[in-house]
């Protein structure tokens, strides 16, 4: 008995049809793979990707060298210097984060009194040699000039969460 | 060195008698400091930097312990002021009798800020606190004379009077 | 002793102490912002409110003196109630801009609003805005931040003497000011911005540099007056970033020279690599290079060595051993403002603490502007002064002390031995006399009035006689100090524990110097001479500049002109030109070492900067000459190198053991008998060379910041008194034993007549060579 059965299985390829009907299935039902790189996932406005250094709308640097996110940095990532300006105000005459060392933790962020230091929804920064992941002042800033537009958006989504 | 010191002005020799019987009141002559700064006031008619100074070393004292005093008390001028010092009381006794609008009438009339001095140097306003006559509220001290329950009519009258004197007080 | 309750805790605390310095020396928190232990209670923050049961209001107490059986809360609801009040009310006018702020981090506002304060603020109106003053080279201002709290004034009154900060206007209106004309005249300006408990005074070098927490702190000693001022090196990496006194140290203020020669450390002067002269310029070598360059410059030669007194303990002894090993009787000099080599009765050094003499019945200055000197020294004695204690002083120019001597008497560099013998007349004529002292006494034909100033304090029972450069850099200071000495042993100011003779030194480590190289040193001026005499083959300078120090330039210069220069040292200077041969040697701040101040007290910094660059301690140094001019190395490690110290100066033996507070004593020559001179003055004019707290020592000279005040605080490089001028101030010849030379001249009343005042530096630097001068006819 077992063995017609066994028999009828095999050579009417049973098995073969369910595997076909379930890819069969699928192929018509609606598809969920994202894809990547010219599909992309939503990001949350408090995604922590690639660090930027913002400006005020005048084009003023927003950072004031207080060093609340160097000292908060879990990671050791950051390293500022600063000087008292021409004008008298505190500026950096450096501000650099080794990627390759932090942690995305977002407390530069959550530090900064003046909104100054964020972190974009960018991720995308992979580089060749990890001399490329040591992001000095200009850089930071010219991230900040590039997306802007998307930091100044996400904060505002974000305030009346923070309350 | 010596240029400015004499360019600085000088008390003269009975005023000095004055000062020194004065301090020999006191156990320190920085005591002596609030009767001088009035003498000052009365020959130079204000207290000018140069006065401080001569002050300071009459008393030797620290110029800054001078200029503590001079700065602290509102009877004390640094600036010249003109033949009428009309001074407003704004504290709340005044000010609920209407002190304000006595400022801003005087200021008004005469076309000056408050602290300000007239082109013709006769009128100078300023606002002082207290001047203890809550019961005459308001209350403007012109020179040393207390003028009690005045208005703005009143001042006008007093400033046409003042103008005709030409400036005679 | 009182004894009171503080949080029903039993105490006893000496009568009269506040409340708040009981509750301090018994750990019971308090907070405060107005009191500060070294300056009067002003009592007007209110910040330091307590309950005291049965008083039916809380009592500020700072400003409470303890009773018996006083009960006294600290802590308790009503009180935090009242502590958030005052904190509202402070911060009402205080600008939020702590992130900016240099304070933040190590701010009492900051500390006591997230202890004490409401966590929101009620105030909506208008804040206040304050106008900023410029205070100078050294304080920066952000007056907004200011809560009154008049640190700083009394600050100015009390221990400055200067009263140039003060409390303008009232009310809302109040403001603290200052009159300054270009910088705050104080010499102790810098310790405002410490004093100041909040972000209004801040120190201007450091400003927005670094933050409180990002600083490692390394004790030190301060090498720049013999005072040696405990200190604490604040620095980030390898930066300093700046200099404070240590807390719980020995003195609580320390000078502006001390606190901002920092720069010096990282300028263009210092010697960061060894370097050899190569076609006329110094080029960078290796070690090997320079130290075979050094060999073969001084093998076998006649060497001099000169070197500075600052160095530690240890860099000082291996001086010594390298003399010994390889340099065995070459001449050997340290000290470049001592004419007179002759041994004093009583040698460099103080034989009282500082604050023994602060204590002391009377205190003499003679011939020392202490203020320039010894800033911290005259600190005290103003707090003395002050206090109603007198303090006189005989010299040739009423210095400035920012305070008045009790007695004063102003003299010219001649009449010092006349002064001396004219007490020693009166001190006699009492009953008081010493073995040799009459015929000291006949040896001097005149008699000075200022004399019966001496002999009065002699009279006390204690009685601190400050004997300083005037005397010090006499020709004849040997016989003078003889002199100074019978007459404090007639007095019986000279028995242990009552030794009142003091010799303020010029340089660190003057005990231990006159110990280790007692017997070896010779003059400076000697020395040069022999080397422009050709008794001398090369030079060895070992962080002595004689170029920009001391009173033998001219000698200095020919010496430098004639033969080779090794220099070991940490800043170039001027002499670098003359060098053919530059060894780096570690900064004071850079090595583990020993210090010995001007009291005899021992100091050992343990925990030091990184080095800069090539630089090794100057032990080091002296080990690797030993070893390659052919001799054995007589230590290879501290541990060896100390117990050479200990065998020069035995007083060291406990000091790198015990944790103790450890002082050695300044020599004592009771041997030392020198009869008065009775050589008669060549020349009409005496010449004093001034000193200058921002331009002596070569690490002054490498640091912008001192340079800076330097030109502020500057006076005529040539000062004499109005009538001895006889003209109008400006050029006119001067007559030296070297010739002529013609000077700018300036006239100040507070110039003793016949006396030329001369600063070491420009064209008239020259002259602090002589020590008599005359002026040739009339403007030049």
């Amino acid at each position: 008995m077992s063995l017609i059965k066994r028999a009828l299985k095999t050579w009417l390829l049973l098995e073969l049809l369910r595997g076909m009907a379930l890819t069969g299935k699928y192929l018509f039902k609606k598809k969920i793979t994202v894809e990547y790189p010219e599909e992309r996932t939503p990001l949350s406005p408090r995604f922590r990707g690639l660090h930027a250094l913002r400006r005020y709308e005048n084009g003023e640097e927003r950072c004031i060298a207080c060093k609340l996110c160097e000292v908060v940095c879990p990671a050791l990532a950051i390293l500022i210097e600063s000087e008292e300006r021409d004008d008298g105000t505190r500026r950096t005459t450096r501000y650099d984060i080794d990627m390759s060392k932090c942690i995305f933790c977002g407390f530069c962020q959550e530090a900064c009194p003046v909104d100054a230091i964020v972190e974009t929804q960018e991720f995308e920064y992979a580089t060749e040699t990890r001399a490329n992941l040591y992001y000095t002042k200009d850089m930071l800033l010219d991230v900040g000039k590039r997306y802007e537009s998307q930091i100044a958006a996400n904060i505002a989504v974000d305030v009346p969460r923070k309350g | 060195m010596s240029a400015v010191e004499q360019a600085l002005p000088q008390f003269s020799s009975k005023r000095l008698e004055e000062i020194k019987t004065l301090i020999a009141r006191y156990p320190h002559s920085r005591s002596a400091l609030l009767p001088v700064l009035h003498m000052a006031q009365e020959d130079f008619e204000y207290l000018s930097m140069d006065v401080q100074k001569l002050v300071a070393k009459t008393l030797g004292l620290h110029l800054m312990a001078v200029r503590e005093v001079v700065t602290f008390y509102t009877m004390f001028r640094e600036k010249p002021c003109g033949t009428y010092l009309l001074e407003v009381c704004t504290n709340a006794g005044c000010m609920l009798n209407g002190a304000d609008e006595l400022v801003r009438h005087l200021c008004d009339t005469l076309e000056i800020k408050v602290g300000g001095t007239t082109p013709d140097g006769l009128f100078t306003v300023t606002e002082v606190e207290c001047a203890g006559a809550c019961a005459g509220a308001p209350v403007v001290q012109i020179n040393n004379a207390y003028h009690e329950k005045v208005d703005a009519a009143h001042m006008d009258v007093f400033i046409t009077e003042a103008r005709g004197q030409g400036g005679k007080k | 002793m009182t004894a009171l309750y503080i949080n029903d805790e039993e105490v006893t605390v000496t009568p009269g102490t506040s409340i708040l310095e009981a509750c301090r020396e018994n750990g019971a928190e308090v907070p405060y912002f107005c009191y500060h232990p070294e300056l009067s209670v002003a009592a007007n923050c209110r910040m330091c409110l307590v309950e005291i049961e049965g008083w039916n209001k809380p009592a500020a107490s700072c400003c409470t003196p303890v009773a018996e059986g006083m009960k006294v809360r600290t802590q308790t609801e009503a009180l935090e109630k009242d502590r958030e009040m005052m904190m509202e009310y402070l911060l009402i006018h205080h600008p939020l801009d702590c992130p900016v702020c240099d304070q933040g981090g190590a701010c009492k506002l900051q500390d006591y609003a997230v202890e004490h304060g409401a966590s929101h603020g009620r105030y909506a109106e208008m804040k206040r805005a304050v106008v900023d003053h410029d205070l100078g080279p050294f304080v920066s201002t952000c007056m907004t931040r200011c809560i009154h709290c008049t640190r700083c004034v009394r600050f100015a009154d009390e221990v400055a003497g200067t009263g140039d900060m003060g409390v303008l206007d009232r009310g809302d209106h109040m403001r603290i000011d200052g009159i300054v004309e270009d910088c705050l005249s104080s010499e102790l300006s810098g310790n405002l911005s410490d004093i100041c408990p909040v972000g209004a005074l801040l120190d201007k070098p450091s400003h927005d540099v670094s933050r409180p927490w990002e600083v490692t702190r390394h004790k030190s000693t301060c090498t720049q007056c013999p005072q040696g001022c405990d200190i604490t090196i604040e620095s980030r990496g390898d930066e300093v970033i700046r200099i404070r006194p240590e807390k719980d140290g020995m003195e609580p203020w320390i000078c502006d020279r001390g606190r901002y020669v920092y720069d010096a450390f990282r300028s263009e002067q210092r010697i960061l690599e060894p370097k050899v002269r190569e076609s006329g310029g110094l080029v960078a070598a290796s070690w090997d290079d320079a130290i075979g360059r050094a060999v073969e410059l001084m093998k076998g030669k006649r060497v001099g060595i000169v070197f500075s007194p600052d160095w530690s303990v240890e860099g000082l002894t291996s001086i010594r051993l390298l003399n010994d090993a390889v340099f065995e009787g070459a001449k050997v000099a340290f000290d470049l403002h001592r004419r007179d080599m002759r041994s004093f009765a009583f040698e460099e050094g103080l034989a009282m603490t500082t604050q023994q003499i602060e204590d002391s019945g009377q205190v003499v200055i003679l011939g020392s502007d202490l203020r320039q000197r010894l800033p911290v020294l005259m600190q005290r004695l103003r707090k003395r002064i002050n206090a109603g204690k007198p303090v006189s002083r005989i010299g040739a120019m009423n210095y400035r002390t920012n305070t008045e001597p009790t007695k004063d008497s102003l003299i010219r560099p001649r009449d010092w031995s006349a002064v001396i013998a004219f007490a020693m007349q009166q001190v006699s004529g009492l009953g008081k006399t010493a073995a040799g002292m009459d015929a000291w006494m006949a040896g001097v034909e005149g008699r000075h009035e200022a004399g019966k100033l001496l002999a009065d304090a002699l009279m006390d029972d204690s009685c601190a006689l400050l004997v300083g450069e005037e005397i010090r850099s006499h020709e004849d200071a040997a016989a003078l100090i003889y002199g100074l000495d019978l007459l404090m042993r007639a007095c019986g100011h000279a028995e242990a524990g009552k030794d009142g003779r003091n010799l303020i030194s010029e340089g660190m480590n003057p005990q231990l110097l006159s110990s280790v190289f007692g017997d070896v040193r010779t003059s400076a001026g000697e020395l040069f001479d022999a080397a422009s005499n050709g008794e001398l083959d090369v030079l060895l300078l070992i962080g002595s500049d004689p170029q920009g120090d001391g009173l033998f330039s001219v000698q200095a210069k020919q010496a430098m002109d004639k033969v080779p220069l090794v220099q070991v040292g940490a800043i170039s200077g001027q002499i670098s030109e003359y060098a053919e041969v530059q060894l780096p040697a570690a900064a004071y701040s850079e090595v583990e070492g020993s210090f010995v101040n001007m009291e005899g007290r021992i100091r050992v910094a343990e925990n030091p900067l990184s080095s800069l660059g090539a630089e090794r301690p100057l032990w080091k140094v002296m080990m690797r000459l030993i070893q390659d001019m052919g001799g054995d190395i007589p230590a290879v490690n501290l541990d060896e190198l100390r117990a050479h110290v200990i065998r020069f100066a035995p007083q060291m033996e406990h000091a790198w053991r015990s944790s103790d507070e450890l002082m050695i004593t300044a020599a004592r020559n009771n041997t030392a008998t020198h009869a008065s001179s009775t050589k008669a003055p060549s020349r009409s004019l005496d010449l004093i060379s001034r000193y200058s707290m921002y331009r002596e020592g070569a690490w002054v000279r490498a640091s912008d910041l001192l340079s800076e005040a330097g030109c502020l605080h500057a006076l005529d490089d040539v000062l004499v008194h109005p009538n001895t001028l006889a003209g109008a101030e400006g050029e006119r010849v001067v007559r030296t034993s070297s010739g002529e030379q013609s000077v700018h001249v300036g006239s100040r009343e507070d110039v003793v007549p016949g006396v030329l005042f001369v600063a070491k530096r420009g064209v008239a630097g020259d002259l602090s060579s002589e020590s008599e001068v005359d002026f040739v006819g009339g403007a030049a």
